[in-house]
């Protein structure tokens, strides 16, 4: 296997604090509402271990809801413009594989024509260590379907396994194999008992999918969706589903449609970029008032096609949907990526 | 980057909303999955919270009026000038908000009332709510929805009167789809067949006006046949209909903005709750996210906090005891009819020429008066008629509370610093009452909530340390003093003719959430508010069947002329095959300019503002 270390959980707060020195570190804290976000790790040792996860994908902290781009301003005669880049040196701590294909997803998006300054900027200065899942959460969780998880050998920098008293750690890059050595003595070598105990789990993991078959559906549509293969009577049906509340698009993880926004006020202002969803109205609306996404059921076809497409597939590597089911908690109607599969596949819903 | 566990200040639902903060400002919105209603869930707004917070046409400073137009000053020079300008007894008024918090609200009733000595104390969204939430108040106790929203899953019949609920209140939806998928079924009454009417099971497309008749025949069967024509819908719909809730077990009523907006708002509201009464719960839809706590609060002119009346004698020595004085025992003016008696007022966190249901009469009331205080968020055109103008902080900025329709009272938390000078609208009233010659004690939103909880039994079990522990608490229909006892008006017949073939009716629809400030503010939400002005910038929209249109001769976009016994309006068309032949929509944003057509707003219950009322009308070509 890759070269691995192993850490005692009860001393992960000490290499925590050791990446800290030059880093900032976001882990999985729960919130004042009891939910699990990713947060930048004051108190190391309340870093949760057990959860699904986060409603917010941390690949936010690459890619924010709201992003000043530029700064402008009256100087003299003249204006000054300062761009703000953020390289901040981040640790994105305990993150989940899907999570981790998302960011694989965006990192190629935001590197095809135009290379995506702001992004980039913080992802060369940011590290990803994925902690694996050992279960996946029966109402959400379909990243089996999309390879995706819940272990990979790759996309990220470092891999966790707990194995309960103990984390395996291994290492993925050289980037990865850096973060180990920040921890020092606190790691020692893994034994062959414990390379076992991983091999276990991920293979146990697998198993625990299901039995729900939505997460078959997810492949099955993939197909319709690339054809073009259901008449627009059946996606007017869908949308009658949705409320149009934007949810799935702004927690997906591999979403990134965007507004720009100039606020001026007295002669100064700021550029923003901030998310759009394809699933508003305006969106598509041009100046002359032409909307080729009018209807309702084109816009959530969109977002289908989007999302299952091997157009992608082919282009990639992958489909544009990680199956962190994210979506299915958002959805204010019932049109979460389970629900939308099984109908897309079927030619109806159930 | 922190978050902030708060609740979202647009609809009634009373969601909750985590806010995004990094370096002191608010950069995101998500849902909290552990939330009662609709976990992990928020409409379109919700997920915008963040952008009219951090909007640079935020009010930084107090504003007061010099030589003609409103300048920069102190907050000093503010209150200074608006404890010389209002005005005291009958001749002023308070006018508190449906989005600020009960904190807030409560203090602007004290100050009214024990400070001004007038119970001229209304709030300007109550207006159009008057009549149906006395008809509510009549029928359950309290003018308030009689369940939980989280119910409305487990009904087994749902009625939705007057609503395109994924417009208005769209997490309603999503408990609605749930009892779908679980086998309930969905009776709809909508003049038009939008996407709760295709989900249904019945809808009866009854036109504008005719929804009591139609609501009774649910109840009565044996009036459908009568009922059914005047809708305009099938007997045999109707009484499936009827049927269905026969056998309900655990139905839901809804109605919403489409309901509660015109002259049948009593009916339709005494109506449903008849019709599920002893079984089922009665909801009343809402845009906004304190109006039932600005009423619980007290903000009507003749009912303290908890609907205790002014009248009352012990009510008035409970709260004399507490404050040190007691308000005056005469009920006020309601908002609609100050015009006149009132010459000073102040007005907190509304814009009447937006909400007020005849904005023509409240900019001329705003006019009219001598001294006109407004505090708000953004410089609304009644604070550009103000002589002082002050920056409030919002939802974000403050600690407090927010009632949902529901009746869940919850904890909002304070995420970032206000701009500039932005104050908490409680904070500046306290200032004020200081200056006025009357110390209010507070020093924090808690300390009042404790006040409220002390003289309000509904509220008795409420304070800060329960809120925190729990997602919010609902306080209990049967611990409030009493509702209006006025009885509820007819809602006048439309009859259409050969000359004048069509119904002309006002819609909530398109249009009521843009016309929102709060929608209005760079970012996303902004730009899908504009659709609708950007499309239809001078005349609005008039939505009609294209098969009429075709009859017109005309296109989408045509200007006509609408022509009723009264006056006639201009309007574009706008081509909409859910809306049926005989049935003509104008948004309800747009109701001043069709008040030429429509005609004045007429009387409805005796303690309810004057309402629009559909009528019949004739189309021509301009």
């Amino acid at each position: 296997m890759a070269e691995a270390g192993i850490i005692a959980k009860r001393d992960v707060p000490r290499w925590i604090e050791a990446m800290q020195a030059s880093a900032e570190v976001i882990g999985p804290v729960a919130q004042h509402g009891g939910d699990i976000a990713y947060v930048p790790l004051e108190r190391p040792e309340e870093m949760a271990w057990t959860f699904w996860n986060s409603l917010s994908s941390p690949r936010d902290y690459l890619y924010p809801q709201t992003d000043t781009l530029l700064r402008f301003g009256r100087d003299g005669d003249g204006y000054r413009v300062e761009e703000t880049l953020d390289t901040r040196k981040r640790v994105l701590f305990a993150v989940r594989n899907c999570d981790v294909s998302a960011i694989e997803f965006l990192d190629r998006i935001m590197a095809a024509f135009v290379p995506d300054t702001p992004y980039q900027a913080r992802r060369e200065n940011t590290a990803l260590v994925a902690l694996a899942c050992h279960e996946p959460n029966q109402d959400y969780c379909m990243c089996v379907c999309a390879g995706t998880g819940p272990f990979l050998d790759e996309r990220h920098d470092v891999q966790l396994t707990d194995l309960g008293e103990e984390v395996l750690a291994e290492i993925t890059t050289e980037k990865g194999r850096e973060l180990i050595q920040a921890g020092g003595d606190l790691f020692k070598a893994p034994t062959e008992e414990q390379i076992a105990q991983k091999a276990r789990l991920a293979e146990e993991a697998l198993d625990k999918f299901g039995p729900y078959p939505f997460t078959h559906y997810v492949q099955g549509a993939t197909r319709r969706v690339s054809l073009d293969d259901r008449p627009p009577e059946f996606w007017a049906e869908m949308s009658d589903w949705c409320v149009e509340c934007g949810g799935c698009t702004l927690v997906c993880p591999t979403c990134n449609c965007f507004n720009m926004i100039d606020n001026v006020v007295e002669g100064r202002g700021e550029r923003v970029r901030c998310w759009d969803s394809c699933q508003y109205e305006g969106m598509t609306r041009e100046a002359s008032g032409h909307n080729p996404r009018a209807a309702h059921g084109d816009r959530v076809k969109r977002r289908f096609f989007h999302k299952l497409s091997y157009q992608y597939n082919q282009r990639d590597g992958s489909i544009g949907c990680v199956c962190c089911g994210r979506c299915i908690a958002v959805c204010c109607g019932d049109l979460g990526i389970a629900v939308g599969s099984r109908a897309i596949r079927r030619g109806e819903r159930s | 980057m922190q978050n902030v566990l708060t609740v979202c200040p647009y609809c009634g639902s009373g969601c909750s909303l985590y806010l995004g903060v990094e370096n002191g400002v608010v950069t995101s919105s998500s849902p909290s999955l552990g939330h009662p209603f609709g976990g992990g869930k928020l409409c379109k707004r919700g997920w915008h919270a963040h952008e009219f917070v951090r909007s640079p046409n935020r009010l930084r400073t107090p504003m007061v009026r010099k030589g003609g137009a409103l300048v920069e000053a102190s907050w000093q020079e503010a209150v200074s000038a608006i404890a010389s300008g209002l005005g005291r007894g009958p001749e002023v008024a308070v006018l508190g908000s449906g989005r600020c918090t009960n904190e807030d609200n409560y203090a602007l009733m004290r100050l009214g009332r024990q400070v001004l000595g007038t119970n001229n104390v209304d709030c300007v969204p109550r207006a159009v709510r008057a009549a149906d939430l006395a008809a509510l108040g009549r029928a359950v106790g309290a003018p308030a929805s009689s369940g939980l929203q989280a119910e409305i899953a487990q009904a087994d019949v749902i009625v939705v009167c007057g609503s395109e609920t994924e417009q208005e209140n769209p997490k309603v939806v999503t408990v609605i789809m749930e009892a779908l998928n679980a086998g309930a079924a969905l009776i709809t009454i909508s003049p038009r067949r939008g996407q709760m009417a295709r989900l249904a099971r019945v809808h009866l497309q009854a036109r504008p006006g005719t929804e009591p008749a139609v609501i009774a025949a649910l109840a009565d069967p044996a009036s459908s046949a009568g009922a059914a024509e005047a809708a305009g819908v099938s007997t045999d719909a109707l009484r499936e209909a009827a049927g269905l809730l026969k056998e309900a077990s655990k139905p839901a009523a809804l109605y919403g903005g489409n309901a509660s907006h015109g002259a049948a708002s009593s009916a339709i509201a005494e109506g449903l709750a008849a019709l599920v009464a002893g079984r089922g719960a009665i909801y009343a839809l809402s845009r906004y996210a304190n109006l039932q706590g600005a009423c619980d609060m007290g903000l009507l002119p003749h009912f303290l906090t908890g609907y205790q009346p002014v009248a009352d004698a012990q009510v008035r020595e409970k709260f004399a005891a507490k404050w040190g004085s007691a308000p005056p025992a005469d009920p006020g003016l309601p908002f609609w009819r100050m015009a006149g008696t009132v010459k000073s007022a102040y007005l907190m966190g509304a814009d009447p020429i937006v909400s007020a249901p005849d904005p023509a009469a409240a900019r001329q009331f705003l006019e009219g008066l001598d001294f006109l205080v407004v505090a708000d968020l953004f410089l609304t055109e009644a604070a550009g008629l103000a002589q002082v103008v002050l920056p409030a902080a919002s939802f974000a900025e403050k600690e407090g509370t927010f009632t949902s329709l529901d009746r869940r009272v919850q904890r909002l938390r304070k995420a970032v610093e206000p701009p500039g000078e932005a104050r908490a609208d409680w904070q500046v009233v306290c200032e004020l009452a200081g200056a006025l010659g009357t110390s209010f004690p507070y020093g924090s939103p808690g300390e009042i909530l404790e006040e409220i909880a002390d003289l309000t039994p509904a509220y008795g079990e409420i304070s800060t340390q329960r809120l925190e522990a729990e997602w919010g608490m609902q306080w209990r229909l049967d611990a409030t003093g009493g509702a209006p006892q006025a009885g509820g008006a007819e809602a006048p017949p439309v009859s259409t003719s050969e000359e004048y073939p069509f119904v002309l009716a006002l819609d909530t629809t398109i249009g009521t959430w843009e016309a929102n400030t709060m929608c209005r503010q760079p970012g996303t939400l902004q730009r899908e508010s504009g659709i609708v002005h950007a499309d239809y910038p001078q005349a609005p929209p008039v939505e009609m069947n294209p098969e009429a249109m075709q009859d017109l001769q005309a296109r989408p976009l045509t200007p006509v002329r609408l022509l009723t016994a009264a006056g006639e309006m201009t309007a574009a068309i706008k081509p909409n095959p859910e809306v049926p032949k005989g049935v003509l929509l104008v948004p309800y944003y747009a109701r001043e300019q069709a008040r030429a057509a429509l005609g004045e707003p007429v009387a409805t219950a005796e303690d309810g503002a004057p309402l629009f009322a559909p009528c019949a009308v004739k189309v021509e070509t301009a």
